[in-house]
């Protein structure tokens, strides 16, 4: 256990940092406020986690490749009211929809990708424009929630195995999956070498063009997903309901002390910014302070880690 | 002769059955119905009492106002001794997470003002199968799973400002509409019963109808485009003063004489209206359903009978009860319609 810390202090101070604000904040809450500790809670905790947990793994690896993805707001509300708008309710329809809403993440992201691998638009312009294309397509298919999911599709988000929730057993896979990915294949390799620098990345042999593209796509699945967990976890889908997830899944990137210029950080900081966010609501709702203070706190904490990583830069 | 008989009695029998089924049927359907009053002794607690309200924004002056009342009923119950207020910033996301925190705290009842309808089923659900009673309020759920749900209807809201502005043009001439918040439950149903009432006025033509999120500015906006598509407009249906009032705005700026304006009892409103002397009609959609909610919550506690659905009168304010109404010394974003004392008014 010491070893490993010093591994990390040594090998990555600012992730090593965040852990220990997450510690803090997690300290913090279990001595103030009794509620805290229950099972309940924590359990409670954990599953309001992974929305942007999901959501958060495909924005950091765009992030890390020197891009952002603004549109996955807007992709996830429309995943969700596809799948409850065509669900309603019926059993056989979940394969297919699932299958269907994450085909359609995959093609949105097929889409970002080319916008910005082949045709130079830069990053923030594609998305910002596909996030507009992709509101507008959800309040045309509809206006209110809609449809339903059945019960079982429920259990995605809301089923407990014993005291721990599904879903986060389902992000824990999830993130070991993608932890892999990124440290060690190729694609990860070639992910953090163009967020480094692209121009050394493309005379070194890589083909910056297709890593780009399949940056866009995982992110455009893991939002089509996040769309599928909040349709199940809410029982129906909701038009407005992914707004606010870009710049969020945004902010649990940069506490998680990943470089807004690529590069540099990785998922295991996520895992804390995802977690930091969640804890921070959860102890306010505790103590019954009022919401507006975790917009305020939210940012300190961006500002405080982010500015600490440029001071040991 | 005796065979007829008995066929003919027993066809007798078999329709008096039947009348009976289709009688109780309607007899349940009676008990089932929205004037039910829903039996509460499983809930009787002894004070004290923890209370969570799970809000859905304060984002504009009506949610100011009526988390205003819920707060003051709230404050004068001594039983309570603690009331928890969560703010879920309009996002039923976070509305979720935000009861379930409330359920975490070990909370006697639940208050909620769903952000939108249908999206919360799951969270008032997760309350009662935990046998915390739930009050819904303003804005519905989809379930059945609540005690009671109180909120002023907001369909007969939309309606009779329909009516008033058919009457107003004599059953003929264009108008525009402009709603609140596409896919919000009070706009939807504002407009579905204008719609109603509309269809009875087949002079009257629709230009076109619009979503301003029931914000001022973009009433001005929208409304300042219409002017510009339309020549003749020759009412405008708002379903709240807060675009109502920006479109009236627009109409000012244009040059144009002031049309019919449907509004509600936001003092802004009722200034223009005074000062401008144009024809208006304002149908208050009361903040102090808020209140209600926390007196019926309390009922609840006591073991004390409560109606399923609880309809908040409205007040309809006219020309001849302006003067009622409107203070030229208060804000403008003031909801006139308030049962709130002095000093629980919002700061300025």
């Amino acid at each position: 256990m010491v070893t490993l810390i010093q591994r990390i202090l040594r090998g990555n101070p600012t992730l090593f940092f965040v852990y220990v604000i997450l510690f803090v904040f997690f300290v913090f809450a279990a001595s103030t406020a009794p509620q805290f500790r229950t099972v309940y809670n924590i359990s409670n905790l954990l599953r309001q986690a992974v929305a942007f947990g999901i959501v958060g793994i495909g924005q950091t690896i765009v992030i890390l490749s020197g891009g952002i993805d603004l549109s996955v707001g807007s992709l996830i509300s429309l995943a969700a009211c596809l799948t409850s708008g065509i669900m309603i309710g019926n059993p056989t329809l979940v394969f297919p929809i699932v299958f269907l809403v994450l085909g359609i993440g995959v093609l949105v992201g097929l889409t970002n990708g080319t916008l910005v691998a082949y045709l130079r638009v830069p990053p923030f312009i594609a998305t910002l424009a596909m996030s507009a294309i992709l509101q507008g397509s959800v309040l045309l298919y509809t206006k209110k929630p809609v449809g339903g999911v059945t019960r079982g599709f429920m259990f995605f988000a809301n089923g407990q195995l014993g005291a721990i929730p599904f879903a986060f057993v389902f992000w824990v896979i999830l993130l070991s999956f993608f932890l892999f990915l990124l440290r060690r294949t190729g694609l990860g390799l070639h992910v953090y070498a163009i967020g480094g620098n692209q121009e050394i990345a493309r005379l070194s042999g890589i083909r910056v063009s297709v890593a780009k593209v399949a940056v866009y796509v995982i992110s455009g699945f893991m939002a089509a997903l996040t769309g599928l967990f909040l349709a199940s976890r809410l029982g129906i889908g909701d038009p407005l309901m992914g707004q606010g997830f870009e710049l969020e899944s945004i902010t649990a990137v940069l506490i998680g002390g990943t470089s807004l210029a690529g590069g540099k950080g990785g998922i295991e900081g996520t895992i804390a910014g995802v977690l930091i966010i969640a804890l921070i609501n959860n102890i306010l709702n505790l103590l019954g302070v009022s919401g507006f203070w975790q917009w305020i706190i939210k940012g300190i904490v961006v500002i405080v880690v982010v500015a600490a990583y440029k001071v040991k830069e | 002769m005796k065979r007829v008989l008995v066929v003919l009695c027993v066809g007798l029998l078999f329709w008096i059955v039947l009348a009976g089924v289709a009688l109780a049927q309607g007899w349940v359907k009676f008990l089932d119905s929205d004037k039910m009053l829903v039996d509460t002794s499983m809930y009787a607690k002894t004070p004290p009492w923890k209370i969570g309200f799970s809000n859905a924004s304060i984002s504009n002056s009506w949610r100011v106002f009526f988390a205003r009342h819920v707060e003051y009923e709230a404050s004068k119950h001594p039983e309570i001794a603690e009331f928890y207020v969560t703010d879920a910033q309009d996002n039923p996301t976070k509305q979720l997470a935000d009861v379930e925190d409330l359920l975490a705290k070990g909370i006697d009842l639940l208050i909620i003002s769903p952000a939108t309808e249908a999206a919360l089923n799951p969270a008032v659900e997760k309350a009662m199968e935990k046998g915390v009673p739930v009050v819904v309020v303003d804005r519905k759920v989809t379930t059945d799973a609540y005690v009671t749900f109180v909120e002023s209807s907001n369909y007969q809201m939309g309606k009779i400002m329909a009516e008033w502005l058919a009457e107003k043009l004599g059953g003929k001439g264009n108008i525009v509409m402009l709603s609140g918040i596409a896919g919000a439950g009070p706009a939807e149903d504002r407009l579905k019963g204008a719609m109603d009432a509309l269809k009875n006025y087949p002079g009257i033509k629709v230009l076109e109808q619009q979503y301003c999120e029931w914000s001022p500015v973009l009433g001005k906006q929208v409304m300042a485009t219409l002017i510009q598509k339309y020549p003749q407009i020759d009412g405008v249906w708002a379903d709240s003063a807060l675009q109502g009032s920006g479109a009236i705005e627009a109409l000012q700026e244009a040059g144009k004489p002031i049309p019919p304006v449907t509004g509600e009892d936001m003092n802004r409103y009722l200034k223009m209206w005074k000062e401008m002397g144009f024809e208006g009609v304002a149908v208050s959609f009361p903040t102090w359903q808020g209140q209600v909610a926390v007196q019926k919550a309390i009922d609840i506690l006591n073991g004390i009978a409560v109606p399923r659905y609880v309809d908040c009168p409205r007040v309809i304010i006219t020309k001849e009860n302006l003067d009622k109404f409107v203070r030229m010394d208060l804000p403008d974003e003031f909801f006139m319609d308030s049962r709130l004392p002095e000093e629980w008014l919002p700061k300025r």
